[in-house]
């Protein structure tokens, strides 16, 4: 072959190389809707008959209770479970002295599989959720940790962002209302969302089904917001009717239903789900930020408390959570919020220290007892940090005006003035009222009592400002006594 | 046993030395393939939290492929054990690698088609047969060169249906069409290709079929224009490894640039595209064949 020539080899390559590109450019539409079927399908629990009788006939435990509980088998038929070959025993069979097992066809199963059974597989979900304040933390605050084995005690604590020193009225007696209501009352109340975090029999913490429904075990449901609905609604933590007042909820119950739900983890970006979710700013791998199962490994103060105090590591967190932002939002806009609604968590502070100190000084000087909830100031006060000062707070990071208004320091005022004039009343009762010097009932109006808390330089953190790294344990309130100043804590 | 020839011939193209001998330079190409295999097999693995523990069984054979070949390049003159060893290991690599391959055809039943997109990545385990035959057909001598008649140091004598140069050829581009496959089934999980995963596509195709062209015909019968073909083709796999390198790095940061982990293991994983680089570093190692092979250090 004459050297000036193409070789032979070349046009064979070009030839058989557009011959395959051509059967590869025709089957792309058909390999990736084959992609979204499948994983729409393991998503949306519309298994494909393969699976189904493969796993019913492979499954011992299916064969019978596909008659006896059929949707339970359904469920998990459906799920990517039943598609990776996890059986029922695979989570339900346990040792014979397994506690809470009991003797099954032959076997010993447990009923409701404790997050141990989750170890196995997704040891590192598992790892981050028993870290987090949806595990033991969760029940600790609705029962106190006196339930607890020494083990889960000693995990209890070893959890970094325990807050171990409570401050602020109410705080270290709310759980006397799960003991005033009563257990009747409170396993179909309190438990049924408290119980994400329940002490097991087993020694483990926690239910992963609380998030992670069974048996479908869905990667969509449990990323969708209604999830976090479950518990995260009412007077005293309202982020589901924030987030829909939100423009956040707005976008996501309006476009939602065409967002990419079923991306794998990790993968995410604002081209699949492009407005804020719960799990997106909380949990997801999203922007910047890798996934995790620690719900406050982005947060920075602790909003439930009357007065808020920095988490452990609180500048940290709130960078990861500015990673999350920074998909959509520029970093001047992010710091913006941040400034605002710190502010509004300053001012909230504020008052509700106030209100402490009115309980206090009753109770100082033996107006009032120390016993919880005995009086109807007490529910005043509670109510006020625990329904209408979180609302605020939550309100003004999350993008809900009407709620850090009117739900939230509308009603704070408007509690705060009802006890002041009944703390009035009771010391007049008493025959105290002009013997005191406290600083609040002594005659001056409320809003210049309030407005104590209104100087620049005191509450509003400027742009800039460094948080504080905590340690475990050294909680610093957020009050305007400490509000970092110029990167500086008072 | 290893020749020190330094001296190569590109087919008819041209005559030149190697920084180090040529046999050398192959078993440290393998050297760094199987440790960064079975790397890349853990971070794989570890995002899968390693929920089956037959999942482990590739890990410890990269450092262990590692120590026999760099032993074996990096010595002036290994004994026959080393080479023992090293094919054994080597051999145990093809094992893992059918092993391997029959596993992720088990998670793949009952899935339909689906597998070839959303499943255990069917052809993956493969590469390790890959490394384990270029690793042995490295540690063996040819001898005479182009007769397939090879000299195992310590086990024995083995005739080849092809010479050692198109066993080489072969493996390049049987690996060069399997990447090109996992290329089209891997990048189908996103919905479609872009402008870059056509280019890898395009790019597969074309070098698969050249290199596969190459290995039909013995070195002495390439012509020069095959050999200019073939030669531009494996520098053009490093170019095309390169760029996926950059593709897949500027898909996996996040905003600002900023780096997760999480993403880099599991989204576009970064080391993929360099096995277009790594086949065509291969290509061109190959393609430089030893000029002068002394028969009497042939046999051990």
């Amino acid at each position: 072959m004459p050297e000036h020539r193409p070789p032979r080899l070349l046009l064979w390559a070009v030839g058989l190389t557009l011959v395959l590109v051509a059967l590869v450019f025709v089957a792309e539409g058909s390999l990736s809707r084959r992609a979204e079927r499948s994983s729409s399908r393991i998503e949306s629990g519309a298994a494909g008959p393969t699976v189904s009788t493969a796993a019913i006939s492979a499954d011992k435990c299916a064969t019978c209770h596909a008659s006896a509980t059929p949707g339970i088998v359904t469920q998990h038929l459906d799920s990517k479970h039943a598609k990776s070959g996890i059986g029922c025993a695979n989570c339900h069979e346990v040792q014979a002295n397994h506690p809470g097992g009991i003797e099954h066809q032959g076997t010993w199963v447990v009923s409701a599989p404790t997050p141990n059974a989750c170890l196995g597989c997704h040891e590192r979900e598992t790892r981050e959720f028993w870290r987090s304040r949806h595990a033991l933390p969760a029940w600790a605050g609705m029962t106190g940790t006196d339930d607890f084995t020494p083990e889960q005690k000693a995990q209890y604590d070893a959890i970094e962002e325990v807050m171990k020193t409570p401050v602020g009225i109410g705080v270290s007696t709310r759980n006397s209302l799960y003991d005033i209501e009563g257990p009747m009352v409170t396993a179909a109340a309190c438990e049924s969302c408290h119980a994400i975090g329940r002490p097991n029999l087993d020694g483990s913490a926690g239910t992963c089904s609380s998030c992670h429904l069974r048996h479908t075990f869905s990667l969509e449901q449990a990323r969708k917001p209604e999830t976090c609905n479950a518990c995260h609604i009412g007077p005293d933590h309202p982020q589901w009717e924030i987030y829909h007042h939100s423009a956040h909820g707005v976008a996501y119950t309006t476009t939602g239903a065409n967002w990419n739900w079923s991306k794998a983890a990790g993968r995410l970006t604002p081209q699949d789900i492009p407005a804020a979710t719960c799990q997106v700013c909380h949990m997801s791998g999203f922007g910047s930020q890798g996934t995790t199962h620690d719900v406050g490994d982005r947060l920075s103060l602790y909003l439930f408390m009357p007065m808020s105090a920095w988490r452990p590591g609180a500048g940290e967190n709130r960078e990861r959570m500015k990673g999350v932002c920074s998909s959509c939002h520029s970093r001047e806009f992010i710091d913006n919020v941040y400034l605002r609604a710190d502010a509004v968590t300053a001012r909230v502070s504020g008052i509700e220290a106030e209100a402490a100190a009115i309980i206090t000084r009753l109770e100082n000087t033996g107006l009032l007892s120390k016993e919880p909830f005995d009086h109807p100031i007490k529910f005043e006060a509670f109510e006020l940090w625990h329904h209408w000062g979180r609302t605020a707070k939550f309100g003004a990071y999350m993008f809900g005006a009407d709620y850090t208004q009117w739900h939230g320091i509308y009603e704070m005022v408007k509690s705060f003035s009802a006890m002041a004039t009944e703390a009035e009343a009771i010391e007049k009762e008493g025959g105290l009222h002009d013997a005191v010097d406290w600083p609040l009932a002594k005659r001056t109006p409320l809003l210049d009592r309030l407005n104590e808390y209104r100087g620049p330089g005191r509450i509003m953190p400027p742009a800039g400002t460094v948080l504080p790294q905590q340690k475990p344990g050294g909680e610093k309130l957020m009050s305007p006594a400490n509000i970092p100043v110029h990167g500086v804590q008072k | 046993m290893i020749s020190d020839t330094r001296r190569v011939r590109l087919y008819s193209l041209a005559e030149f030395d190697l920084p180090i001998a040529w046999e050398r330079a192959l078993l440290l190409l393998v050297a760094m393939n199987a440790f960064f295999l079975s790397f890349e097999v853990f971070l794989s693995h570890a995002s899968n939290q390693f929920r089956v523990p037959t999942e482990w069984i590739p890990i410890p054979w990269g450092p262990l492929g590692l120590i026999t070949s760099t032993w074996l390049a990096l010595r002036r003159r290994a004994g026959n054990a080393a080479y023992v060893i090293h094919v054994l290991v080597m051999a145990l690599g093809i094992l893992i690698g059918a092993i391997g391959f029959a596993f992720h055809a088990f998670a793949a039943v009952g899935q339909g088609w689906d597998w070839l997109i959303n499943s255990a990545p069917l052809l993956a385990p493969l590469a390790f047969c890959g490394v384990g035959l270029v690793g042995i057909t490295a540690a063996v001598r040819e001898d005479p060169p182009e007769s397939g008649r090879f000299a195992i140091p310590g086990i024995g004598l083995a005739q080849a249906p092809v010479t050692r140069h198109q066993q080489l050829i072969w493996l390049i581009g049987l690996g060069l069409l399997l990447t090109t496959f996992s290329v089209v089934f891997d990048h189908a999980q996103e919905g479609g290709y872009v402008f870059g995963e056509w280019i890898a596509i395009v790019y597969g195709f074309f070098a698969s079929v050249v290199t596969i062209g190459i290995a039909l015909r013995r070195p002495s019968h390439v012509s020069r224009g095959e050999a200019s073909l073939f030669v531009w083709t494996m520098l053009l796999g490093l170019l095309v490894g390169v760029a996926g390198l950059g593709f897949h790095v500027a898909r996996d940061l996040g905003p600002g640039g900023a780096i997760v982990l999480e993403r880099f293991i599991d989204y576009a994983p970064v080391m993929a595209p360099l096995l277009f680089a790594d086949l065509g570093m291969l290509g061109l190692i190959v393609a430089a064949q030893p000029v002068e092979v002394p028969s009497e250090r042939a046999i051990a």
